[in-house]
Protein backbone atom coordinates (compact mmCIF):
# COMPACT_ATOMS: atom_id res chain seq x y z
CA UNK A 1 0.00 0.00 0.00
CA UNK A 2 1.60 3.25 -0.79
CA UNK A 3 0.07 6.29 0.01
CA UNK A 4 1.22 9.96 -1.16
CA UNK A 5 0.11 12.72 0.31
CA UNK A 6 0.35 16.29 -1.57
CA UNK A 7 0.35 20.09 -1.32
CA UNK A 8 1.93 22.63 -3.45
CA UNK A 9 5.45 22.38 -3.04
CA UNK A 10 5.85 19.27 -0.97
CA UNK A 11 7.47 20.69 1.73
CA UNK A 12 4.80 22.16 4.24
CA UNK A 13 0.94 20.95 4.79
CA UNK A 14 2.13 17.74 2.88
CA UNK A 15 5.19 17.12 5.49
CA UNK A 16 2.22 17.76 8.12
CA UNK A 17 -0.35 15.46 6.40
CA UNK A 18 1.74 12.20 6.34
CA UNK A 19 3.08 13.16 10.03
CA UNK A 20 -0.66 12.38 10.47
CA UNK A 21 -1.67 9.93 8.01
CA UNK A 22 1.32 7.88 9.71
CA UNK A 23 0.07 8.33 13.04
CA UNK A 24 -3.69 7.47 11.95
CA UNK A 25 -1.90 4.26 10.67
CA UNK A 26 -0.31 3.85 14.02
CA UNK A 27 -3.52 4.08 15.71
CA UNK A 28 -5.51 1.76 13.24
CA UNK A 29 -2.29 -0.81 13.73
CA UNK A 30 -2.45 -0.67 9.93
CA UNK A 31 0.61 -2.36 8.76
CA UNK A 32 2.53 -2.28 5.67
CA UNK A 33 1.77 0.97 3.70
CA UNK A 34 4.13 3.64 3.24
CA UNK A 35 3.64 7.53 3.06
CA UNK A 36 5.46 9.95 1.18
CA UNK A 37 5.09 13.74 0.83
CA UNK A 38 5.43 15.75 -2.52
CA UNK A 39 4.35 18.32 -4.28
CA UNK A 40 2.33 18.73 -7.15
CA UNK A 41 4.61 18.34 -9.72
CA UNK A 42 6.03 15.25 -8.61
CA UNK A 43 2.62 13.84 -7.88
CA UNK A 44 1.23 14.14 -11.56
CA UNK A 45 4.78 12.75 -12.24
CA UNK A 46 4.37 9.16 -9.82
CA UNK A 47 0.49 9.76 -8.79
CA UNK A 48 -0.49 6.60 -10.79
CA UNK A 49 1.53 4.48 -9.16
CA UNK A 50 0.13 5.16 -5.84
CA UNK A 51 -2.36 3.19 -4.05
CA UNK A 52 -3.76 6.64 -2.67
CA UNK A 53 -3.61 10.15 -2.78
CA UNK A 54 -4.56 12.44 0.09
CA UNK A 55 -4.71 16.14 -0.62
CA UNK A 56 -6.20 19.42 0.61
CA UNK A 57 -9.28 20.37 -1.27
CA UNK A 58 -8.02 22.98 -3.48
CA UNK A 59 -5.58 20.94 -4.86
CA UNK A 60 -7.86 17.62 -6.04
CA UNK A 61 -8.88 19.48 -10.02
CA UNK A 62 -4.70 19.68 -10.53
CA UNK A 63 -4.72 15.64 -9.72
CA UNK A 64 -7.57 14.68 -12.06
CA UNK A 65 -6.99 11.91 -14.32
CA UNK A 66 -3.85 10.30 -12.25
CA UNK A 67 -4.85 6.55 -11.79
CA UNK A 68 -5.36 6.11 -7.98
CA UNK A 69 -8.03 6.47 -5.23
CA UNK A 70 -7.60 10.75 -4.35
CA UNK A 71 -9.04 11.52 -1.00
CA UNK A 72 -9.52 15.58 -0.37
CA UNK A 73 -8.76 16.93 3.20
CA UNK A 74 -10.31 19.58 4.34
CA UNK A 75 -7.90 20.31 7.77
CA UNK A 76 -4.83 18.58 7.76
CA UNK A 77 -4.14 18.76 11.22
CA UNK A 78 -7.25 17.04 11.75
CA UNK A 79 -6.30 13.85 13.21
CA UNK A 80 -10.31 12.32 13.41
CA UNK A 81 -11.00 13.93 9.64
CA UNK A 82 -8.28 11.49 8.81
CA UNK A 83 -8.56 8.67 9.97
CA UNK A 84 -12.18 8.02 9.07
CA UNK A 85 -10.80 8.58 5.50
CA UNK A 86 -8.09 5.56 6.34
CA UNK A 87 -10.69 3.58 7.36
CA UNK A 88 -12.89 4.04 4.34
CA UNK A 89 -10.32 3.79 2.02
CA UNK A 90 -8.64 0.82 3.86
CA UNK A 91 -10.61 -1.38 6.01
CA UNK B 1 15.14 39.70 15.48
CA UNK B 2 12.07 38.29 17.02
CA UNK B 3 10.05 35.97 14.81
CA UNK B 4 7.19 36.97 16.14
CA UNK B 5 4.57 40.31 15.24
CA UNK B 6 1.61 40.46 17.41
CA UNK B 7 -1.61 43.15 16.21
CA UNK B 8 -0.73 43.00 12.45
CA UNK B 9 -3.38 45.42 10.92
CA UNK B 10 -3.43 44.37 7.34
CA UNK B 11 -6.63 43.68 4.57
CA UNK B 12 -5.76 41.43 2.34
CA UNK B 13 -4.45 38.03 2.17
CA UNK B 14 -0.84 38.87 0.22
CA UNK B 15 -0.06 41.74 3.00
CA UNK B 16 -0.56 39.04 5.58
CA UNK B 17 1.63 36.61 4.00
CA UNK B 18 4.30 39.71 3.20
CA UNK B 19 4.22 40.65 7.01
CA UNK B 20 4.65 36.91 8.11
CA UNK B 21 7.52 36.62 5.54
CA UNK B 22 8.89 39.99 6.64
CA UNK B 23 9.91 38.02 10.02
CA UNK B 24 12.41 35.91 7.90
CA UNK B 25 13.42 38.68 5.93
CA UNK B 26 14.41 40.96 8.84
CA UNK B 27 15.84 37.58 10.79
CA UNK B 28 18.02 37.29 7.70
CA UNK B 29 16.40 34.26 6.96
CA UNK B 30 15.25 34.85 3.18
CA UNK B 31 16.23 37.00 0.73
CA UNK B 32 12.83 39.38 0.02
CA UNK B 33 12.39 37.86 -3.31
CA UNK B 34 11.45 34.52 -1.29
CA UNK B 35 8.60 36.85 -0.19
CA UNK B 36 7.16 37.65 -3.48
CA UNK B 37 7.23 33.68 -3.99
CA UNK B 38 5.15 32.41 -1.21
CA UNK B 39 2.48 34.42 -2.44
CA UNK B 40 3.05 33.31 -5.97
CA UNK B 41 2.39 30.06 -5.11
CA UNK B 42 -1.33 30.75 -3.19
CA UNK B 43 -1.85 32.88 -6.70
CA UNK B 44 -1.26 29.72 -8.35
CA UNK B 45 -2.58 27.11 -5.90
CA UNK B 46 -5.35 28.73 -4.00
CA UNK B 47 -5.38 28.95 -0.14
CA UNK B 48 -4.14 24.72 0.09
CA UNK B 49 -2.10 26.62 2.76
CA UNK B 50 -4.80 26.67 5.11
CA UNK B 51 -4.38 23.68 8.36
CA UNK B 52 -7.30 24.66 10.01
CA UNK B 53 -9.82 27.19 10.32
CA UNK B 54 -7.75 30.87 11.19
CA UNK B 55 -3.97 29.03 10.48
CA UNK B 56 -1.79 29.31 7.58
CA UNK B 57 2.03 27.99 6.59
CA UNK B 58 2.86 29.95 4.09
CA UNK B 59 6.24 28.97 2.12
CA UNK B 60 7.98 29.08 -0.91
CA UNK B 61 10.39 26.61 -2.36
CA UNK B 62 13.75 25.92 -1.10
CA UNK B 63 16.62 27.50 -2.86
CA UNK B 64 19.15 29.99 -3.26
CA UNK B 65 16.10 33.00 -1.48
CA UNK B 66 16.53 30.91 1.55
CA UNK B 67 19.80 31.70 3.94
CA UNK B 68 18.59 29.34 7.02
CA UNK B 69 15.66 27.51 8.34
CA UNK B 70 13.60 29.26 10.05
CA UNK B 71 9.65 29.62 11.12
CA UNK B 72 7.90 32.95 11.70
CA UNK B 73 4.22 33.81 13.01
CA UNK B 74 2.61 37.19 12.41
CA UNK B 75 -1.14 37.59 14.00
CA UNK B 76 -3.58 39.24 12.87
CA UNK B 77 -5.83 41.94 14.21
CA UNK B 78 -8.59 40.66 12.35
CA UNK B 79 -8.92 37.36 10.55
CA UNK B 80 -8.40 37.95 6.48
CA UNK B 81 -9.84 35.92 3.89
CA UNK B 82 -7.56 34.08 1.86
CA UNK B 83 -10.51 32.66 -0.87
CA UNK B 84 -12.48 29.64 -0.98
CA UNK B 85 -14.13 31.63 2.19
CA UNK B 86 -10.90 30.31 4.67
CA UNK B 87 -10.31 32.90 7.01
CA UNK B 88 -6.72 32.84 8.52
CA UNK B 89 -5.51 35.51 11.43
CA UNK B 90 -2.64 33.68 12.50
CA UNK B 91 0.29 33.05 9.59
CA UNK B 92 2.95 30.93 9.67
CA UNK B 93 6.18 31.79 7.39
CA UNK B 94 7.73 28.69 6.89
CA UNK B 95 11.94 29.16 5.22
CA UNK B 96 13.26 25.28 4.78
CA UNK B 97 16.75 24.91 3.35
CA UNK B 98 16.18 21.58 2.13
CA UNK B 99 13.45 18.37 2.36
CA UNK B 100 14.30 17.37 6.02
CA UNK B 101 15.81 19.74 8.21
CA UNK B 102 12.19 21.62 9.45
CA UNK B 103 10.42 18.14 9.84
CA UNK B 104 10.70 18.15 13.54
CA UNK B 105 9.62 21.84 13.99
CA UNK B 106 6.11 20.94 11.51
CA UNK B 107 5.18 18.31 13.30
CA UNK B 108 5.34 20.05 16.74
CA UNK B 109 3.49 22.85 15.01
CA UNK B 110 0.57 20.37 13.74
CA UNK B 111 0.63 18.84 17.07
CA UNK B 112 0.17 22.35 18.80
CA UNK B 113 -2.64 23.17 16.48
CA UNK B 114 -4.47 20.21 16.93
CA UNK B 115 -6.14 21.31 20.27
CA UNK B 116 -8.76 24.03 19.89
CA UNK B 117 -8.26 25.59 23.37
CA UNK B 118 -4.08 26.22 22.37
CA UNK B 119 -5.74 28.31 18.83
CA UNK B 120 -7.85 29.91 21.00
CA UNK B 121 -5.40 30.54 22.59
CA UNK B 122 -2.93 31.92 20.09
CA UNK B 123 -5.39 34.27 18.53
CA UNK B 124 -6.57 35.90 21.71
CA UNK B 125 -3.18 36.12 23.81
CA UNK B 126 -1.76 39.48 24.08
CA UNK B 127 1.40 38.58 25.78
CA UNK B 128 4.21 37.42 23.13
CA UNK B 129 6.19 35.12 25.66
CA UNK B 130 2.96 33.20 26.34
CA UNK B 131 2.78 32.68 22.61
CA UNK B 132 6.38 31.75 22.53
CA UNK B 133 5.68 29.40 25.36
CA UNK B 134 2.86 27.84 23.77
CA UNK B 135 4.90 27.28 20.16
CA UNK B 136 8.45 26.44 21.73
CA UNK B 137 9.64 24.11 19.62
CA UNK B 138 7.86 25.61 16.61
CA UNK B 139 8.87 29.52 16.50
CA UNK B 140 12.70 29.89 15.71
CA UNK B 141 15.53 28.39 14.28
Amino acid sequence: MRIVAVCGLGYGTSVILKNNIEKALLALDYEGATVEAVGVAEARQIGSLANIIMTTEELVPILDGLNAEIIPIRHVIDMDEIKKALVKALL
Amino acid sequence: MPLLRLGVSVETWPEAISAAGQLLVDGGHVQPAYVNEMIAVIEKLGPYIVLVEGFALAHAAPGEQVLSNAIALAILEKPVDFGSQKLVQAVFALAAKDHDSHLDALARLAEVLADEQTRNSLLNERDTAQIELLLSGVLGE
